[in-house]
């Protein structure tokens, strides 16, 4: 039982790793269909395309300025993070 | 100094001025008024008697084995009733017995005042408040007697019996280091609900436990990370992709609808992925060590009035 805890812990980490190439390698693709896309696309679609997404930006940029990232931050270090590292070596 | 004996004097609190009669009262007083077990303050024209002193010197003795010092050599060890002279010697050691717990412990000094001649009885009835004092308190010994590392989880005894400082995970509470004596230990380990724990310990298992508890909780977190990643991945994909729809669609509204709907898709699979980072953040701050301070406290124990085991155990702090 013991081995395998750190054969868990390795099977993890690695588990990690692909994801974030998983991530990236969604993202790389999904970036590259919209390129694609915007090169077919009239010139009626690109308008419509820039305009919905700066309102999208816009609005959703203002509104997650509203929270308090900061206030929540700390408030996650001083419960959970420092209950979860409270045993650290 | 004049010579009186202790069944024969009644010493006044105000100068020691012999009172006529005492002889036959003595016996009375001892009767009313020391015959319980609760000690009664002497006050003014009390009878000094042999067995004042006698007991006095076992409530001493006592506090003093208490705290782990030898028993106090007394001059005239045996107070003969009628026989035996009050001497400032007397007086003076009881002082400087309980004086040596006072020290043990690191407390101020009960403040005496100066000896006689002639002795009064507010001299013996000093020594018995201070006395008092120290046998009425919680048990203080494992702050100044020997001390050990003990680390305590919530509701168990952790005592490493190789010496080693610790730290383990816990998922019920906090660890908390104390220091304690050995009689402590001793008296901790003999508890039916630690002697398993301190057996899996002298086998050594305990440490091997807590690394693998410890691995096995880093596993899962990087897991849970590695899950919300992927999960996060696919709802981004899926977001991108309808984005690309949007641009390719044939009228306004499908396009708006299509371009909205993917941003906000998108949107939300990077918060999933967000979590996931977070996950992995907690696992690389719990390898930069505590992220608090390990609290050290003293334990409060208070002992069973017969000396033997002890009545209330606590641990304070949380």
């Amino acid at each position: 039982m013991g081995y395998l805890a750190f054969a868990a812990v390795a099977f993890a980490t690695l588990s990690v790793i692909a994801a974030l190439l998983y991530v990236v390698a969604v993202w790389v693709r999904g970036v590259q269909k919209i390129v694609v896309a915007w090169r077919a696309a009239p010139h009626s679609n690109r308008v419509t395309f820039v305009v919905t997404m700066s309102i999208c930006l816009v609005l959703t940029a203002g509104l997650l300025s509203l929270v308090p990232w900061g206030v929540l931050f700390k408030v996650l270090e001083k419960t959970v993070v420092q209950m979860i590292t409270r045993g650290a070596p | 100094m004049r010579r009186r004996t202790f069944l024969a004097s009644v010493i006044s609190a105000t100068g020691g001025v012999l009172l006529p009669g005492a002889r036959r009262f003595a016996r009375a007083v001892e009767t009313l008024q020391y015959r319980g077990t609760i000690y009664a303050t002497p006050s003014r024209g009390d009878i000094v008697m042999a067995g004042d002193l006698t007991r006095l010197r076992t409530q001493v003795n006592d506090v003093r084995a208490r705290y782990g010092l030898a028993a106090f050599q007394w001059t005239d060890p045996v107070i003969i009733p009628q026989e035996t002279i009050i001497k400032a010697v007397h007086v003076q050691e009881l002082r400087q017995a309980i004086d040596d717990v006072y020290v043990r412990l690191g407390r101020p000094l009960p403040l005496f005042d100066a000896l006689g001649p002639p002795i009064r009885y507010r001299d013996f009835g000093d020594v018995q408040n201070a006395v008092t004092v120290i046998a009425t308190q919680p048990y203080a010994g494992p702050d100044v007697v020997i001390k050990e590392d003990v680390f305590v989880p919530f509701l168990q005894w952790y005592v490493d019996p190789f010496g080693v400082t610790r730290q383990c995970l816990t998922f019920t509470g906090c660890w908390t280091e104390i220091h304690a004596s050995k009689s402590l230990l001793d008296q901790i380990q003999a508890r039916s609900d630690t002697t398993l724990l301190a057996n899996g310990l002298q086998q050594g298992t305990m440490p091997t436990m807590r690394d693998y508890a410890i691995a096995w909780g880093i596993a899962v977190t990087l897991e849970a990370g590695a899950v919300l990643l992927m999960a996060g991945g696919k709802i981004t994909q899926a977001g991108l992709l309808t984005i690309a729809e949007g641009l390719a669609a044939g009228t306004v509204s499908a396009q708006v609808t299509f371009i909205l709907g993917g941003f906000y898709v998108t949107l939300t699979g990077a918060a999933v992925i967000a979590l996931g980072i977070g996950a992995i953040y907690v696992v690389w701050r719990w390898s930069q060590g505590p992220q608090v301070p390990v609290q050290s406290q003293p334990i409060r124990i208070e002992v069973s009035p017969d000396g033997l085991g002890w009545d209330v155990f606590e641990i304070g702090g949380w």
